[in-house]
């Protein structure tokens, strides 16, 4: 019933959430709504812990704009200065301030974890998962949707499934279950927190545990983000990446 | 009224200042493992086996950003070990008795945007590394290289120069840089080691060059009176506009590879001979132990080196390649760099001073009898050469990163000569033979970063492939046996291992030895490349 109801107000403008079995739509939705805001501004602290070291704390921001992201370290000191520049998946630069050296991210490193983090440079850079993956609907509850992705043909990913759980409310993940090719679960993110102001969601928190490193996990936390400030195309340029060093 | 415009622009654009400061405190350890012999015995110039360097440095960064433009300054304070102080009188001076050294790593201000979006103006004392070979950068030729550490190898000195960006897009850059006034490469302290090594004559004119050495023996052997290299001088260009360098790059994107083109005009940064004086001096001298074997006097040289001017012309480019992708391999990282030098020719005048080298030989005062219709011996041809770099990298899961390069020539090798278009230099000669090698040497560079927990190990290697020539004259006609990059008088290499310990707090040790393997005449092997030296650095940043 709830379905329909869904279906008929979407149908009629409301705009609101479609999943009546169609995941690929669902996903749409998502990747509009972690996309609305025509830029976002974050500044992250991020905290990874592998079994028997000490905690890894960093600092950094991300301006992002599109699929575009621009990403600069403050913390640790032999981080500070760093930059990542992320064009699209398989556009990346890294600012080396250490060599004073741009340099491309080629994809063998990708497979590394981004910054020493659990999160992968692919990981990093996925912002569209629609356009990776084709979506199918595993499960329909009340409060969320699960959806099953598997990638697109000719898409190269370092994933052979994943599997998202939506927040229907929100119409965005709160977790992704991430598989390798042989169906074996190696990564789970959670996202929570969100924080909803001036119309836009995006997660407080996120946690990114590696099961195929022993559970290590990376908790990325917000502690303050701007949207929709107008940010110029121009900033995310590889000479941008020297700028200022 | 550019200037009135720059002005205008500013303080339309003024915001708040936003500085930021980092900082770090070294404390560098270095102890050579063994003697260091060089030079004859009525000549000694080697280095003792012992501390090699102990010097405490404290650096720092301070970047402050004003609206649309930044100013950053960076430099470092360096205790140096031991003292400066030879006699009583400067023993009375702190500064020499506790030498510091203070050295200024950038001090710049760039403006963003100037005139029109995306136009970048840099001013001031700074260093522009380009190039995408790592560490092996033949087009990278703005700055001159720093060589005095050798764990630094691949770092520039930094400059005045004025610095013109211009962002074509989000992944092309088009950049202008003048330099003013030019600077020399900085040379480590065992270069001084160099000049004990008389028989690496640098002529070209192989008659002339074995007439030199036969001449140089017959007067150490004969007469007892050998060469010895008193002083070395370098004459500076002058601070004409025609002595400016500049360069120009385009740079960007490709679909998946990265390219950039170049040209570079201005002079090498490696000083090449281009006078040489010889005085006779007479002084019996006898060895302290061997008190039979005395020589009768030096013929001391002094020679001058000067920087030949050079054109380069430079093609980077970066990318991907997946051999093995059918088998679900990630593509291997690629990087190629070329650059085709042309430099003006440099020739070397020979003259003396009265030479009685007894038995009846007189030279007399003047320039050498070259027997070149005229002309004095070449040093450097102006024939355009090629140096390059050709890279591949991977890495394998999490742990192991793999880094091989072909490196065609190393930053202090400079003239036509290859396994292109043959050309050699004397490494090592004497009466009736010479030790020679391709002028622009091949060298195979393999490194890895091994990830052990926290530690990194980190090994580094580089091996001459160029393979050696001994030319023996004695019959009267050249006899060339060659030497193999792997054998006992070929062989040349350097490995450097060394595990890098991350602390807590952005404290880090490493530990390590460079290995400098091979004869005396070979790249490495030569003491003047430095000797195998083990080192320990702590490093804190804040």
């Amino acid at each position: 019933m709830l379905r329909q109801w869904l279906v008929v107000a979407s149908v009629v403008g409301l705009n609101a959430p479609v999943w009546a079995g169609d995941g690929d739509k669902v996903l749409q939705q998502v990747d509009q709504k972690a996309n609305a805001p025509s830029d976002t501004w974050f500044s992250f602290t991020a905290v990874t812990q592998e079994p028997g070291k000490a905690e890894r704390t960093m600092k950094f921001e991300v301006q992002n704009k599109g699929e575009r992201r621009l990403v600069q370290f403050s913390e640790p000191s032999d981080m500070k200065g760093t930059r990542v520049l992320v064009l699209s998946r398989t556009q990346m630069w890294v600012y080396l301030p250490a060599y004073r050296k741009v340099r491309r991210v080629a994809s063998h490193v990708k497979q590394q974890g981004f910054m020493g983090t659990t999160y992968s440079d692919e990981d990093m850079s996925t912002t569209q998962f629609g356009a990776i993956y084709d979506a199918q609907i595993i499960a329909d509850a009340e409060a969320e949707v699960n959806l099953q992705l598997v990638p697109r043909e000719g898409m190269e990913t370092s994933y052979g499934k994943v599997e998202m759980t939506v927040r229907k409310d929100l119409m965005l993940p709160s977790q992704l279950r991430f598989f390798n090719r042989d169906g074996a679960l190696i990564k789970t993110e959670v996202r929570d927190q969100y924080d909803c102001a001036d119309s836009v969601c995006t997660p407080g928190r996120l946690k990114m545990t590696d099961h195929s490193r022993s559970d290590a996990w990376t908790v990325l936390e917000a502690t303050e983000r701007r949207v929709n400030q107008g940010v110029s195309d121009g900033l995310f340029s590889v000479r941008n990446l020297e700028r200022g060093r | 009224m550019m200037l009135l415009g720059l002005l205008a622009w500013g303080v339309g654009s003024a915001w708040s200042s936003d500085v930021d400061a980092s900082g770090y405190a070294t404390a560098d350890l270095r102890v050579r493992l063994t003697d260091l012999p060089a030079g004859a015995w009525y000549a000694p110039a080697g280095r003792r086996a012992g501390v090699e360097r102990s010097k405490a440095i404290a650096g720092g960064e301070v970047f402050v950003r004003t609206g649309q433009w930044s100013t950053t300054a960076a430099g470092r304070v360096e205790a140096l070990d031991g003292s400066t102080a030879d006699a009583l009188v400067p023993l009375t001076v702190p500064e020499r008795v506790m030498p510091v050294r203070v050295r200024l790593d950038e001090l710049t201000l760039e403006l963003w945007d100037v005139l029109v979006p995306g136009l970048d103006l840099t001013l001031g004392h700074q260093t522009v590394m380009w190039g995408v070979g790592d560490q092996f950068n033949p087009t990278n030729t703005l700055n001159a290289s720093d060589l005095e550490d050798p764990l630094q190898f691949g770092m520039k000195l930094p400059n005045t120069m004025v610095r013109l960006d211009y962002a074509l897009g989000p992944m092309w850059t088009l950049s202008a840089v003048g330099v003013p006034v030019f600077r020399p490469a900085a040379l480590p302290a065992t270069a001084a080691l160099g000049p004990a090594f008389v028989g690496r004559m640098p002529m070209v004119e192989d008659d002339l060059r074995r007439e030199l050495q036969d001449a140089q023996a017959f007067s150490r052997d004969s007469t007892r009176t050998p060469t010895i290299v008193r002083s070395t001088s370098v004459a500076y260009p002058g601070r004409g506009l025609e002595n400016a360098q500049g360069m120009v790059r385009l740079g960007g994107s490709v679909g998946m590879q990265d390219v950039a083109l170049s040209w570079y005009t201005g002079r090498s940064d490696i000083p090449q001979p281009i006078a040489n004086h010889t005085e006779r001096v007479t002084q019996r001298v006898c060895h302290p132990v061997r008190t039979g074997d005395c020589i009768n006097g030096y013929l001391l040289t002094d020679a001058t080196m000067a920087y030949p001017r050079m054109h380069v012309a430079g093609f980077n480019a970066a990318g991907e390649i997946n051999p093995l992708g059918f088998v679900g391999a990630h593509p291997l990282g690629w990087r190629f760099e070329l650059a085709v030098i042309q430099p003006e020719q440099l020739t070397v005048a020979i003259t003396n001073g009265d030479l009685d080298l007894g038995d009846g030989l007189v030279q007399p005062a003047g320039e050498y009898d070259y027997g070149l219709d005229g002309e004095r011996p070449t040093v450097i041809r102006d024939e355009a050469f090629a140096k390059w770099t050709l890279g591949l990298d991977y890495t394998f899961g999490d742990a192991l990163y793999v880094n091989a390069q072909w490196v065609h020539g190393m930053v202090d090798e400079f003239g036509a000569g290859d396994f292109l278009s043959p050309g050699y230099v004397t490494r090592a000669g004497d009466a009736d033979w010479e030790m020679r090698r391709m002028r622009v040497g091949d060298y195979l560079v393999v490194g890895a970063d091994i990830l052990l927990g926290g530690p990194t190990l980190r090994i580094f290697s580089l091996t001459d492939l160029s393979g050696y020539r001994y030319e023996d004259t004695s019959s009267g006609e050249v006899r060339v046996t060659n030497h193999g990059p792997f054998s006992e008088d070929g062989f040349s290499a350097v490995v450097y291992p060394e595990l890098i310990v991350p602390f807590e707090g952005g404290l880090s040790m490493n530990v390590g030895v460079v290995n400098m393997l091979g004869r005396d005449h070979t790249k490495f092997g030569d003491p003047a490349a430095g000797g195998t030296v083990a080192f320990m650095k702590v490093n804190h940043r804040f």
